[in-house]
């Protein structure tokens, strides 16, 4: 049984369980449980929902937010003033809840997520203070210490939302409505581009964005959500309290809700219902601690991440992984293996003839070291064209421009006969420029096959509503690029390790999938940084079959390498720099035969050397 | 004219523990590329552990020098224990929530067993208000500028002619080629930590008498400290004291003119507006990120 469906059956049992059991007392013939004993399982439903919406940011997008209950304290006080003060109905009040903490998550997030980590750590922090400062201290808005009270009890289309277990409860299963909407949403982003961008940006930045996508924007629209998620939460809550202050929005509630999200699993997606059951269960122990409560949660939190860095559903995942491996032999493919329908690959080259790269000029400085000096190059289209040189020449660098990781101090690059200034890496990935990166980087954490669908991403037309609501369209762009990707596997070979993690595979089949991720992208100018380093001499054998191979269907193909059998073997041009400048250019036999290229390799060219007695 | 005197000498002073707490993260943030994210309570514990040593019978000099040694060694096994096992990596944010961990206990069962009250700790330099231009000052309040003054000036010192100062620059530099030549970057992290926390509690001795020492006094000043540190691009020492005390400097005047009970909430904001403005922080470089 796969994992997909026993996942499907646990939340089934979990929904009727939640169902059923106000009516438990009816079959065991006692009074219980009571409306305390459901406001706890309400409370908890909100939690999870909170929770859910904390995973997608940490789980998949890697970031960590230290003010998620202010946002949830936004949410809950959104609706509490809209309906006390401006006497909003309950739908209405609820939309706003949601899209105001997700519009504050968006203004949060933007400034912080360009630089990683730390900083929207602190910045999330600092919002949750002052959020906090301003709830106690402008007591005429919101009421200070003794907050809003008296809400008025929320009505949809005309029935009372009631939370009473002897009279009525209607508003237990609408929260448990939210939830289960709330487990969808967060399978439907994580089993979709969307989640597998979150994650790619996670996991290498700079492949991210050599494969088109925005990094800024990724990241901004996962903590707009989860925002979201924070807010609906916090509208609920008030809606079942009908009292909200400060008290419940602390930065102490902020490490318990990032607490249920490690200790269930980030990143999965029972974790948070999970975490949220067990620390919330923990919560009414470590209540009897009294004031070594908050000591309980630094221990809790202590142990999860020594011991159970994956959390409870990651570990179990992991354990089950581990039993379920039989060590099976794998066949490593022939490549490049031409099958049928990779032509889509390839079938929209540029213009034969044309000049796929113009590098006019380009003069790239860091501080006071000149990388690349007044380099001008043209790349034919469907010609294979080799930048050599030797170490620290600036070959990388100039790729680093063309790519646009790298911003040209002076000169011009006009691509597919069209100038881009400063653009950025996922725009040119979008013009159809791939690359390959020297050091390997791979999404390791992410299996092989989704590896290559990252770089199918930007073919998707389905938007983020179809994606959600699993449309159509979505359905059939996800299986094309399901298909492709194994088309893609299969012409490098590694279609027998379609599902194991990327960072697992030996270093040789790593390369082969940073090509296959490349050419997900359909790209027109493909960029191999060293590809054939580390390779054996049969491994750098079939990379020369496929770079040939693709030049031959009309790809253009730039190629910085050291390896000079392969480079003669592959190459209709060669542009050789050395120390930023070009010292030569031509055939591959031209440039074989220029006495500055020999010197520049060996110091000296042959004719002054002094011949060695034989 | 004397009001604002009084605001800028009370704004500098107070901006001197911010600063102070900023040092000690850059001091940490260069070692390790990771911090003690609650590094406030290590602050905390240079108050309270002091008033604790004074009220069991030792002189206040030597109780500070005892609150600052303990201060040291918790902050070197913070690093031992729970940040060099969460810090591989270069994305790992592990650190961030071990740090956490630890930060709410050292809090929690402080108020545990301390009490959650405040407790005065007596010198002779609050005795009495020296006038200054027609300013009030306390002589414990004019103190820290100065300590600063020194605490900067002898960092740079350490870094720059100890053998022990150049090895932490080397490893702040390039930790790999430092592990080459010889240098023991993991224990060089550790002191680093250990000097960060001495760091701290000094700046938690020193301020004690002003605001009394109590199990939350940490929590905040360290978060504000921290900002502080990354507005300023947390790789630059000197940056990182100018901006402790222009905060200091920026919070009085807000108290003064604007709102005390909304000092914070504006203070934090203009924090996160810098930040907005120069992403890099206001003295940091950018990094060249390479590919």
């Amino acid at each position: 049984m796969s994992a997909r469906i026993t996942g499907w059956i646990a939340l089934l049992v979990l929904a009727l369980t939640i169902a059923g059991f106000p009516w438990l007392g009816d079959l065991i013939g006692e009074r219980f449980p009571t409306s305390y004993e459901l406001r706890l399982v309400m409370r908890a439903m909100i939690l999870a929902i909170v929770v859910i919406g904390l995973n997608l940011l940490v789980g998949l997008a890697g970031l960590v937010s230290l003010g998620q209950a202010a946002l949830f304290g936004l949410g809950a006080h959104v609706a509490a003033l809209l309906s006390l003060r401006a006497g909003f109905s309950f739908a209405e009040s609820m939309v706003l809840a949601v899209a105001i903490p997700a519009m504050m998550g968006a203004v949060l997030a933007f400034p912080s997520v360009r630089v990683r980590g730390v900083y929207l750590g602190v910045i999330t922090i600092a919002f949750g203070l002052i959020f906090v400062n301003i709830l106690r201290e402008w007591v005429g808005f919101t009421g200070g210490a003794s907050g809003l009270a008296n809400l008025p009890r929320p009505t949809l289309f005309g029935e009372p939302l009631m939370a009473v277990r002897r009279t009525s409860f209607n508003y237990y299963y609408m929260i448990l409505a939210f939830l289960l909407l709330a487990v969808w949403a967060q399978y439907a982003i994580a089993y979709s581009r969307y989640g597998r961008a979150m994650r790619a940006a996670a996991q290498s930045e700079n492949a991210a964005r050599a494969l088109g996508i925005n990094i800024v924007a990724t990241r901004t629209v996962a903590f707009a959500i989860s925002a979201g998620f924070a807010g609906l939460g916090g509208g609920l809550f008030a809606n079942l309290t009908l009292f909200v202050n400060y008290e419940s929005f602390t930065f102490n509630t902020s490490i318990e809700l990032l607490l249920m999200v490690i200790l269930g699993g980030s990143g999965t997606m029972a974790g948070p219902i999970i975490g949220t059951t067990v620390l919330f269960g923990a919560t009414q122990v470590l209540q009897s601690l009294g004031e070594w409560q908050t000591f309980g949660y630094g221990v809790l939190l202590a142990l999860v991440l020594f011991l159970m860095p994956k959390g409870i559903v990651g570990s179990a995942a992991a354990l089950r992984k581990r039993l379920a491996s039989k060590a099976r032999p794998r066949a490593t493919g022939a490549w490049p293996n031409w099958g049928p329908g990779l032509e889509a690959i390839t079938a929209k080259p540029d213009e034969v003839g044309q000049a796929t790269l113009i590098a006019d000029r380009i003069t790239l400085r860091f501080g006071g070291l000149t990388a690349v000096n007044g380099v001008s190059m043209e790349v034919r289209s469907g010609s294979v064209h080799a930048l050599i040189g030797p170490n620290g020449a600036g070959k990388s660098s100039m790729l680093n421009v063309v790519s646009g990781f790298y911003k040209a101090t002076e000169g011009k690059v006009t691509l597919f006969g069209q100038l881009v200034r400063d653009a950025a890496p996922y725009t040119l990935a979008r013009l159809g420029v791939a690359r390959s990166f020297q050091n390997t980087e791979l999404f390791s954490e992410m299996s092989v096959r989704e590896n290559i669908l990252v770089g199918g991403h930007r073919h998707y037309r389905a938007g983020f509503l179809e994606t959600l609501l699993r449309l159509p369209r979505f359905h059939r762009e996800e299986r094309s690029a399901r298909a492709e990707a194994d088309r893609l596997l299969d012409f490098v070979g590694l279609s027998e390790f379609a599902d194991e993690s990327a960072g697992n595979l030996p270093f040789g089949h790593q390369r082969r999938l940073e090509i296959a991720r490349a050419l997900a992208l359909r790209p027109k100018l493909l960029l191999l940084d060293e590809p054939a380093a580390g390779l054996t001499h049969g491994e750098i054998e079939d990379l020369i079959a496929l770079i040939r191979g693709l030049a031959d269907r009309g790809m253009t193909v730039i190629l910085v390498e050291h390896h000079v059998d392969m480079i003669m073997a592959v190459s209709d041009r060669v542009t050789v720099l050395d120390y930023g400048e070009v010292i030569a250019a031509g055939t591959v036999a031209a440039v074989q035969a220029d006495p500055r290229v020999i010197e520049a390799y060996f110091g000296q060219s042959l004719a002054h050397a002094t011949p060695v007695a034989a | 004219m004397e009001a604002v005197l009084q605001y800028l000498i009370t704004g500098i002073s107070a901006g001197a523990i911010y600063a102070m707490i900023a040092l000690g993260f850059y001091v940490m943030w260069s070692a390790a590329k990771a911090v003690n994210f609650t590094f406030g309570d290590v602050f905390m514990l240079g108050g309270v552990l002091t008033v604790v040593l004074r009220e069991m019978g030792l002189p206040l000099l030597l109780a500070a020098g005892g609150a600052i040694l303990i201060a040291a060694l918790a902050g070197a096994v913070i690093e031992r224990v729970f940040v060099r096992p969460f810090n591989k990596g270069a994305n790992a944010i592990g650190w961030m929530l071990t740090t956490i961990a630890v930060g709410t206990m050292i809090e929690s069962s402080t108020t545990a067993t301390y009490g959650a009250i405040g407790r005065a700790l007596p010198t002779p330099l609050m005795d009495q208000p020296v006038r200054l231009g027609g300013a009030g000052v306390y002589l414990q309040e004019l103190i820290l500028p100065v300590v600063l003054l020194a605490m900067t000036l002898a960092l740079e010192a350490f870094y720059r002619r100890t053998m022990l100062g150049r090895a932490m620059r080397a490893v702040a530099f390039n930790r790999v080629a430092a592990g080459l030549v010889g240098i023991d970057a993991d224990r060089i992290t550790m002191v680093a930590f250990a000097l960060a926390g001495g760091i701290g509690a000094l700046a938690g001795f020193l301020v004690a008498p002003i605001v009394q020492a109590s199990s939350s006094m940490g929590v905040v000043v360290g978060l504000k400290g921290f900002l502080v540190a990354i507005i300023a691009g947390i790789a630059n020492a000197r940056g990182v004291v100018m901006m402790g005390l222009m905060y200091g400097v920026l919070e009085k005047f807000v108290e003064a003119y604007l709102s005390t009970a909304a000092r914070d909430a504006i203070g934090f904001s203009v924090m996160i507006l810098i930040l907005l403005l120069f992403p890099q922080g206001v003295f940091g470089r950018r990094e060249v990120q390479k590919v």
